[in-house]
């Protein structure tokens, strides 16, 4: 197997110690970070979540090997950044308010600092004039939003209308995402984007920025 | 007092038993924790090597004419007088010497200290005068039939109304009282002073009060206690008690953890101590110069429930499991054959597997399913990442408040393990797990039932309550779920160890 393969593999069984020792000797052999980081580490994390859709493997196999990703792409960070490789974007995210659920919001966040992206992380039961503000402050190009009940699931339409409200909604892209979220449900509350697990929110977070 | 009568050369703990009296033995008799102290006086033999190391670990304050020995290990031949040395695991001695610093009244009347546990309800009856203990019961709690944890009250609470689980309850205590009375050939009417601990929601459902709130969001308590109220207010018969409801610091930590600052003298400001109360819930209150508390859902892999072959702590269960060459040995509750695996059982028996390579850091095992020794009990891959879920939750909540304090793990001078499971917990299997730190590997102890500890001294002191509603005061709350530093840890803590070289 070639070293981004066996990267992916590391990621896959949260392997870190592996990670690590094996982008050592990826960038010694040529390699460049952001191969490493795209066609190694998330490869595999995306790989994963195929598995975690399809009840291969749980929460904390996935918990393990978002582990070992955060281990690698901060091993990168340095690397990237002396390659003059940019933040691909920058994304505010968070839980809805009255909703304490943040595994998932927590591993879309990894994803997406993994994919190159500067996230601010609002967390858990947050005020809608809360996102309001950060997007203000922020300028971010995304907005991932998170609930996972569905008594709280409203929530991500009332904050979306807090945005329109505030006159900000052409500024950013919207994703929502948690288990009772469905595609129509995103497009029915006017969101640009749902994903069903963490490694494609940061695909679909890329893709959102091509369109932008 | 007791006095016990060795016709033949025996054990201590067995004449004991023999003559009904049940000491605690955190270690069940393993030789390795030395709580199982009792003063003697009459014809013992000397300790062994084994005991004298124990004993001088122990340091307990002297009685005069007594010695102190190990139950477990001190051989008697015959007449010996006996004074347990520990209520529920805290060393009577220590009890005294802190109610000492409360300059307690005592007048020469009954008190009642009583834990009501989610899963167990216990009761102790003193003579207030000489603070000696008349009686004591404990049961299970009949709530159980409505589930084993908080949340399955709190749902039959909403389900069929709070009358009926407070009546299950109240019921339960008034005839535990009645039998306590009985034993010690007292009445009623001679008990002045009544303590009731217990968590947030046991406390709400004994008084009846609304426990909907309790269940969601932001888990509003309609009270945390710290009250007086007559005692024939809920036990009718109690003519002549008043009925102290210790405080709480939140919801989640509730009075039983209020007593068991009290129990393990914590306070915020003396050395950095650790108490820690696992169960369902993992309460710990880190003590420094202030006190900080959290409470961390580790759901109920501890207490064996979702486990395949998972069992309360019950005979039959397989308590302690090791390497004996390449193989695993095991122990089971009562040495009845093996029915099952308890908390304590699990984390041995992860530990063991991977000293065996068996199961790697990351909890991936290499084979589906891993047999204990001889016993025809397995351990599944899906049971070994439920306790992998468990340990990080309570590991990572240690980490916040060490973070919070701006302290380390080697910082601590002790880390006290309370509760039904905790104090069964044996430091070095849960060290290599990684549910607590290497650090504090030799610096822990169980403490017990820390929640009946401290209704013992707020039964025997009232000037202990003030210390108690101090220290709820002053505890600060480290509101988990949304502290930054939980969620990275609870991350990093998913893994069992280090991952070795190879």
């Amino acid at each position: 197997m070639s070293i981004l393969e066996n990267l992916s593999e590391a990621v896959q069984k949260g392997r870190a110690k592996d990670v690590l020792t094996l982008i050592e000797e990826g960038l010694a052999e040529g390699l460049s970070a952001q191969r490493l980081l795209d066609e190694g580490l998330l490869k595999g994390m995306s790989l994963l979540g195929v598995r975690f859709k399809n009840n291969e493997v749980f929460v904390p196999e996935v918990l393990i090997a978002a582990r070992a990703l955060n281990k690698g792409s901060e091993a990168l960070k340095a690397q990237l950044i002396a390659d003059g490789v940019e933040a691909k974007g920058k994304a505010v995210i968070g839980t809805v308010k009255g909703d304490l659920h943040d595994i998932g919001k927590n591993l879309v966040k990894m994803m997406l600092e993994g994919a190159g992206f500067d996230v601010v992380d609002l967390g858990v039961d947050v005020p809608d004039e809360k996102f309001v503000a950060a997007i203000q402050e922020q300028t971010p190009d995304v907005l991932l939003l998170s609930a996972l009940l569905t008594t709280t699931m409203g929530q991500l339409g009332a904050v979306i209308d807090a945005i329109k409200a505030a006159g900000l909604r052409e500024q950013v892209k919207i994703m929502v995402g948690g288990a009772p979220i469905t595609h129509g449900f995103a497009t029915e509350i006017g969101a640009d984007g749902y994903s069903p697990d963490a490694a494609s929110a940061a695909e679909l977070a890329t893709s959102l920025l091509v369109a932008a | 007092m007791d006095r016990v009568v060795a016709t033949e050369s025996g054990l201590l703990a067995d004449a004991l038993a023999a003559a009904g009296h049940h000491l605690p033995m955190p270690c069940r008799g393993r030789h390795t924790c030395g709580k199982c102290g009792v003063y003697v006086a009459g014809e013992v033999e000397q300790p062994t090597p084994v005991e004298a190391a124990l004993l001088a670990r122990t340091q307990q304050p002297e009685l005069p004419g007594y010695t102190h020995r190990l139950a477990c290990l001190a051989r008697i031949h015959g007449e010996v007088n006996a004074v347990a040395s520990s209520i529920s695991g805290v060393a009577v001695a220590d009890v005294g010497m802190r109610l000492a610093s409360y300059d307690g009244d005592a007048p020469d009347t009954l008190g009642c200290a009583i834990d009501i546990g989610t899963t167990t309800v216990t009761v102790f009856l003193f003579r207030l005068g000489d603070r000696e203990r008349l009686a004591d019961v404990s049961q299970l709690n009949h709530q159980a039939v409505h589930g084993a944890d908080v949340l399955s009250r709190i749902n039959a609470a909403n389900s069929n109304g709070v009358a009926a689980l407070q009546k299950l309850i109240v019921d339960q205590v008034a005839s535990m009282l009645e039998q306590t009375l009985q034993k010690a050939a007292a009445r009623p009417s001679d008990v002045t002073r009544v303590t009731i601990a217990g968590n947030t929601t046991m406390l709400h459902l004994l008084t009846g009060r609304d426990v909907r709130s309790l269940g969601v969001y932001p888990f509003t308590p309609e009270t945390l206690f710290g009250d007086t109220l007559p005692a024939s207010t809920l036990f009718q018969d109690l003519t002549h008690a008043e009925l102290y409801l210790p405080p709480g610091i939140s919801t989640y930590v509730g009075p039983d953890i209020t007593c068991g600052l009290l129990a393990t003298g914590l306070d915020g400001n003396g050395r950095p101590e650790l108490l820690v109360d696992v169960g369902t819930n993992g309460e710990m209150v880190l003590a420094a110069d202030g006190l900080w508390c959290c409470s961390t859902a580790a759901g109920p892999a501890f207490e064996g429930a979702e486990i395949s072959a998972g069992m309360p702590a019950l005979p039959g269960a397989i308590e302690d499991v090791w390497v004996e060459g390449d193989h695993l040995g095991f122990a089971t509750i009562g040495h009845k054959s093996a029915k099952g695996v308890c908390g304590t059982g699990l984390i041995s028996a992860v530990d063991a597997l991977l000293d065996l390579g068996v199961i790697d850091e990351t909890g991936a095992m290499n084979t589906s399913t891993v047999e204990l020794g001889s016993s025809r009990i397995s351990l599944t891959q899906a049971d070994v990442r439920k306790l992998q879920l468990a340990k990080a939750a309570v590991a990572a909540g240690l980490d916040t408040l060490l973070h919070e304090a701006g302290l380390t793990p080697s910082d601590l001078t002790a880390l006290h393990l309370a509760g039904g499971f905790g104090s069964y917990l044996q430091p070095r299997p849960a060290v290599g797990i990684g549910l607590i730190p290497q650090a504090l590997v030799d610096k822990t102890d169980s403490a017990g039932n820390t929640a009946l500890t401290g209704a013992v001294l707020l039964t025997l002191s009232t000037a202990a309550r003030r210390a108690a509603e101090e220290r709820a005061a002053q505890a600060r709350e480290v509101a988990l779920a949304t502290h930054p530093v939980f969620t990275d840890r609870y991350i990093e803590n998913m893994a069992f160890r280090e991952e070795s070289d190879d």
